[in-house]
């Protein structure tokens, strides 16, 4: 997959091919804001029901306000739109994946509408003075849109009048047969207030910790997790490859961190003796120094254990 | 504002990737002392920002403090974390604070599961053209970590957020932040080394040092977010996942479709399901099912086919329906399901349910097995005869088998035949894996030999580990089987053969004797690890007076108790001749160990007499206290396995289950083998069992230890119906050389060089001398008025360290009782070192009422306080209440049995539901022992004849008194610190 150019998803780059087909102005001015856009001129972007706005950092010190509107689908519409996209769960998958479904376009025409804009549905505003519309600000809020689009697929529908929480309440209700149903706000935060600490609990378990299970072990197959998300981005087989031998060496490791000895021979060796070289302690253990390599470079990347010198002068510290 | 008193630990990260994080610890007042004796390491140190009680007057506030910390790189910490005993598992006094604990089974389970491959790659941007690289956990929705946030206690999260001083971390923040650090810590720094451009750059930068990686475009950061967006949702949020539940079909026609139904399952409660069709009809966010509240049941549902499909594609169909709830498989996909798509579908944290019959507990497939049976070098002499010898063998043979059945040829040829993943047989469905049968049928009918211990070992664990297929379930055949059967019934109802014991055995002590007799004549070593104070001793000389052989005994044991055991072997059975091998005038030849005799000798002389005891060809050989030999590498241990003999039997109080390296030592010598080489044991047992309580190892281990291990508690039924409320016994402890010479000068100084004289002059000097062989017998430092050194220099002393060392190990509480403040205090000192213990109080006259009143109350309420509770004779032999001890130590003697008795009353009394053990510690050959054999001898008349103390000793005349307090010179003893190996 290409990284070169904005609108890397299908449907970031179908957002610009809409523009792009909305006339030749737009053609010939959208990659002008592209050099704005790739400068970080774009800030404050908002996407609302119905309209985006932005502050675009052009010439002048005071950044220009880029407002942008386009209509939102009716309540009928809407419900034509959820009906289709319910016909198969594979809609909704995508989307809770974090992706436009592929068909998408296809499943709304068949109701008569898309979540794209089309020619008229599009009305754009620069508080510039230039008199050109779009103006290189538009253009580069444009990029910008299309690179928001792509981290977040829920956005587009939420541009025509319905965000995730509306969407997905509106699925269910088609499946369900009943009316929708609004999420329940989502409460979490991340601290914990001072005053809700209590100095007689502050250092006692709040529930029993001998009850909560953890049994590592070797796993046949640490590889599972990773093959679920697929290829990532820009890779080839290699990439891919050399990806999952890092999952295995990581889930040996934390095998080897759970199972590790108390006293391990080499580090007590190793602290027995201050400072050592890997031959000196394969001598003094018996070992192929090979074997006692391996096994500093472990300790090493612990932190047990530090290293100075190198090649035939290494010598490692306990 | 105060310090806590115990270590505690929080996580605190920083820095540009999660494993720059450091565990930070915190508390006591040498944070770093603190870690190190609970095996943590000591780090850096630190200023750790956090908060503490406001104090006493604000009652509930806590305060901001920045306290003195040490600070441990994420990776060293969660090793050293992960090392520690699972919560649960530490006595009370020793246990480490709740936050210490909570980040311990948190890097349990961060290990547990990066080990198992939870963890994703993630990038996130540092500014233009440059991004970091790191590594994140990917929990599965099963609860566990949702549960620890919410047990962690308030210290283990008191970590300030950094922009205000109003808040600190929420707990499941902080800890998803340790899980990322111990991923990216266990990725990184194992790469191949440098790489540039997409993606070799990434792949570097995730698993070398260097974090950073240089990006063109900065949208491959949201293209690999949205890549990895799949398994991004934390644990705790996604409470409910997909479940798929497999049927057997209507019909028993082969080509019948199997019903593959979907549900929404409750992730921390498998048994909580809900059917497709029901989360479907629910428009809610939320749905209310067997009194619980499931979130985002639609979400989870969608999302969970999602994945399902991409693991195992026939599930796809159902992506194209509006609302599917189930799927139909033909057999192949069918078989394919039971195979690997269930397996990597639970490996996702999907749900998965089978057919009960096709499940591996029911075991309805096609498998191979081994038939374990016969040796083959004497097919007549049974597998038992002579033990396990290394050179005897046993044969095995392949076979296939369904449940329990075994397969002739024919039916295995036929099943093959039908090359069908899925078949009838018998009624039920059996699975058949296309892809093993031409192994197994290459395998099957094939045999090959095997030593008998490892036969006896596999046919105990039922499976064995082997190269053709991993761990094969194994069937035991002919006279195996039948051993095997008799070691699980643990010759119950046997009779033992008592034969020269004066002693009345107690049944269980009858039970134990039979069992040691059976195991001696199967020739089997035996591990008798009975509670202490259940009679092992006694049991053991049964064994040995029993024996017919022709052969002498060899009983290797600390050199504190060589002593004990003459005396006990001299009282119980006294026909049985006993030579102690100990001392300079020990015997140098095997040939002065005569048939029948029993050899007492000493742990530190099995070393350094090792040729000697190595070339005696004995009967019985036992070790007593045998977690002496626990470091199976030491040289003790070595020369334990070094010796030759017809039956090996090991004695030990503590309880060896939960000290697994110990086991095997032990087992090693008694019947070596057995339990496999130390690396397998350790990375199957040991480490599972010890450190994360593992059922299923601990269960496996049970099975082929069991029948080789006798443990009894004092608190089994059996057990506690035969025991008497109060057991005493005396222990006779042997002299340190530096006692036995101070002892012998003392004696002669006093009686040969002064004189005794006449009237009151003779009756002080007479009790002068009696104190100061008192205090040479109790430890030199006392007599000499020294502070130290105290290891090494008192048997008397090192027998009491044993014993309390029992107790503790056991959970029990003891009271120790000395008439003398100086030595009171030396064993306070020596004792809270020894047992690792904080502190070890002592209640003497100069405690005031206040402070005896704490003590009391701590002693007998407090969970956390020391378990041993140190009383001077005079201060604390009357009126106070310590019926939590149920083991009373006279480290001196009173010689007024009245007074002893009164003083043991403190916890044997009213309120005492348990046996007390009151052990009356004598040393032998010096006047200690005689006095105690006179005072049992008269124990009748003893009130009168002795009631007033000491003072009748005063009266003996001269050669009376010369014969009570002279050292008999046999006595004379190595030092006790020959027995470590130390």
């Amino acid at each position: 997959m290409a990284v070169t150019r904005y609108g890397l998803t299908w449907w970031g780059r179908r957002w610009i091919a809409a523009l792009e087909a909305l006339g030749a102005a737009y053609e010939n001015r959208l990659p002008r804001g592209r050099t704005y856009a790739r400068r970080g001129a774009v800030h404050e972007l908002v996407v609302t029901p119905g309209s985006v706005t932005a502050r675009v950092h052009g010439s002048r010190p005071r950044p220009y306000r880029v407002g942008l509107r386009m209509p939102v689908f009716s309540d009928e519409e809407w419900s034509q739109v959820t009906g289709a996209l319910a016909g198969q769960l594979r809609h909704a998958a995508a989307l809770l994946d974090g992706a436009m479904p592929e068909d998408v376009d296809d499943t709304l025409a068949a109701v008569g509408l898309s979540l794209f804009p089309h020619a008229g549905e599009l009305a754009t505003t620069c508080s510039c003075p230039d008199v050109a519309n779009p103006c290189k600000h538009v253009a580069a809020v444009h990029y910008v849109l299309a690179q928001t689009f792509d981290a977040d697929p829920f956005l587009l529908p939420t541009l025509r009048g319905r965000d995730r929480a509306a969407l997905l309440a509106g699925l269910r209700a088609v499946r369900s047969g009943s009316a929708p149903v609004d999420a329940a706000p989502d409460e979490h935060t991340g601290s914990v207030a001072l005053t809700a600490l209590s100095a007689p609990t502050l250092f006692s378990a709040r529930g029993d910790l001998a009850a909560i299970g953890a049994q590592p072990h070797r796993s046949p197959d640490p590889t599972a997790v990773l093959r679920r998300l697929g290829t990532p981005p820009g890779f080839d087989a290699a990439g891919e490859q050399a990806l999952a031998d890092a999952v295995r060496r990581a889930a040996e490791r934390a095998w080897q961190l759970a199972a590790a000895e108390d006293g391990d021979p080499l580090l007590v060796a190793l602290r027995e003796r201050g400072s050592a070289s890997t031959q000196q302690l394969g001598e003094a253990l018996g070992r192929p120094a090979e074997e006692v390599r391996a096994g500093l470079r472990a300790l090493v990347a612990d932190g047990l254990v530090s290293r100075t010198g190198h090649a035939r002068s290494t010598r490692y510290h306990a | 504002m105060q310090i806590p008193d115990r270590l505690q630990a929080t996580f605190w990260p920083g820095g540009r990737v999660p494993s720059d994080g450091h565990l930070a610890l915190w508390g006591e007042d040498d944070p770093a002392a603190a870690a190190v004796a609970l095996g943590l390491p000591a780090g850096e140190p630190a200023t750790f920002p956090t908060v503490l009680p406001a104090g006493p007057r604000a009652r509930r506030r806590v305060v901001t403090a920045d306290v003195p910390a040490r600070v441990v790189p994420i990776r060293s910490a969660a090793r050293a974390l992960a090392a520690l005993p699972a919560p649960g598992s530490w006595p009370a006094w020793r246990q480490p604070s709740d936050s210490v604990l909570g980040w311990s089974v948190a890097a349990k389970l961060a290990l547990e599961l990066v080990a198992d491959g939870h963890l994703a790659p993630a990038l996130r941007s540092a500014g233009p053209g440059r991004a970091v690289a790191s590594w994140r956990l990917v929990a599965p929705p099963d609860g566990r970590l949702a549960a620890l946030a919410a047990a962690l206690p308030p210290a283990a999260h008191a970590l300030r957020r950094d922009e205000d001083d109003d808040t600190v971390w929420e707990s499941g923040e902080l800890l998803a932040a340790f899980c990322d650090a111990v991923a990216d810590g266990c990725a990184r720094r194992i790469g191949p080394g440098p790489g540039a451009g997409w993606p070799q750059g990434w792949l570097a930068a995730l698993t070398g040092a260097d974090p950073a990686v240089p990006i063109h475009d900065e949208s491959i950061i949201d293209e690999c977010a949205r890549w990895a967006a799949p398994v991004g949702g934390r644990d705790g949020q996604a409470v409910a996942r997909l479940c798929l539940q497999l049927h057997t079909p209507d019909g028993a026609e082969p080509d019948a479709a199997w019903p593959l139904d979907y549900h929404l399952q409750a992730a921390d409660d498998p048994s909580l399901l809900v059917s497709a069709e029901q989360v479907w009809e629910t428009g809610a966010s939320s749905l209310q099912a067997l009194g619980r509240r499931v979130g985002d049941p639609h979400e989870s549902l969608v999302r969970g086919l999602a994945e399902a499909a991409r693991l195992f594609p026939p599930i796809d169909a159902s992506l194209s329906q509006r609302c599917p709830v189930g799927l139909g498989l033909d057999p192949h996909d069918a078989a394919e399901f039971l195979t690997v798509g269930a397996q990597s579908l639970a490996a996702a944290g999907l749900g998965v349910l089978l057919p009960a019959e096709l499940t591996a507990a029911g075991a309805r497939r096609l498998r191979a097995r081994l038939r374990v049976g016969n040796p083959v070098t004497d097919p007549g002499a049974g597998i038992t005869a002579g033990g396990l010898g290394a050179d005897q063998l046993a044969v095995f043979s392949w076979e296939a088998a369904i449940g329990a059945d075994a397969l002739t040829e024919a039916e295995f040829a036929e099943i093959v035949a039908l090359k069908q993943p899925l078949v009838r047989w018998k009624g039920q469905w059996v699975r058949v894996d296309p892809d093993e049968m031409p192994k197994l049928a290459g395998l099957v009918g094939r045999t090959g030999k095997l030593s008998a211990v490892e036969a006896l070992s596999v046919a105990l664990a039922g499976e064995r580990d082997t190269a053709e297929l991993g761990d094969v379930e194994v069937v035991a055949d002919g006279a195996l089987a039948d051993l095997v059967e008799q070691l699980r019934t643990a010759g119950a109802g046997r009779e033992p053969r008592l034969v020269g014991i004066e002693a009345t055995l107690r049944d269980y002590q009858l039970r134990g004797v039979g069992w040691l007799q059976m195991m001696a004549e199967l020739g089997l070593g035996a591990l008798l690890a009975d509670d202490m104070g259940l009679g092992k001793t006694l049991q053991t000389i049964a064994l040995l007076a029993g024996r017919e052989g022709d052969r002498p005994h060899l009983v290797v044991c600390p050199t504190s108790v060589v002593g004990n055991w003459e005396r006990e072997l001299t009282r119980f059975a006294p026909y049985l001749p006993v030579v102690r091998h100990h001392g300079a005038e020990r015997a140098a030849e095997a040939a002065d160990f005569k048939a029948g005799a029993v050899v007492v000798t000493s742990y530190g002389l099995l070393r350094r007499d090792a040729e000697l005891l190595a070339g005696v060809d004995w009967d019985v050989v036992v070790l007593d206290e045998a977690q002496q030999i626990k470091n199976p590498s030491a040289q003790t241990a070595r020369k334990a396995r070094g010796l030759t003999a017809q039956a090996r039997v090991a004695l030990t109080g503590t309880p060896v289950e939960n000290r697994l390296s110990e086991l095997w030592s032990i087992m090693e010598f008694t019947n070596p083998g057995l339990l496999g080489p130390f690396a397998r044991f350790r990375e199957h047992y040991a480490v599972p069992v010890e450190r994360w309580r593992d059922p299923d190892a601990a269960a496996r281990l049970r099975q082929i230890v069991a029948p080789f291990l006798l443990r009894r508690l004092k608190t089994d039924p059996g057990v506690a119906a035969d025991l008497p409320p109060k057991v005493e016994s005396i222990v006779a402890c042997t002299l340190s050389r530096e006692q036995a010479t101070l002892y012998q000068a003392t004696v002669t100084e006093l009686l040969d060089d002064e004189g005794l004289g006449e009237g009151i002059e003779r009756r002080g000097r007479v009790l002068k001398l009696l104190t100061a062989l008192k205090q040479i017998c109790n430890h030199p430092a006392q007599f000499l008025g020294e502070a130290g050194p105290l290891r090494a220099r008192s048997g008397k002393l090192a027998r009491v360290t044993e014993i309390l060392a029992e107790v503790l190990d056991g959970g029990e509480r003891a009271l120790v009782f000395t008439q003398y403040r100086a030595m009171g205090e030396l064993l306070a000192r020596h004792l809270g070192a020894a047992l690792r213990l904080p502190a070890v109080p002592f209640l003497h006259g100069g405690v005031d009422l206040a402070a005896r009143d704490a003590m009391v109350a701590a002693f007998q309420t407090d969970d956390a306080a020391p378990p041993v509770l140190l009383v001077s004779l005079k201060a604390g032999g009357t009126g106070l209440n310590l019926t939590r001890a149920t083991h009373v130590l006279h480290y001196d003697r009173w010689w007024n049995p009245a007074v002893e008795d009164q003083a043991t009353d403190r916890a044997y009394r009213i309120g005492q539901t348990r046996t007390v053990n009151v052990h009356k510690l004598v040393t032998a050959g010096t006047l200690e022992e005689r006095i105690a054999d006179l005072l049992e001898q008269k124990r009748a008349l003893a009130d009168s004849v002795v009631g007033s103390g000491e003072t009748w000793i005063t009266e003996l005349g001269d050669a009376e008194l010369r014969a009570l307090v002279e050292l008999s010179g046999a006595d004379l003893a190595e030092a006790s610190a020959d027995d470590g190996d130390a």
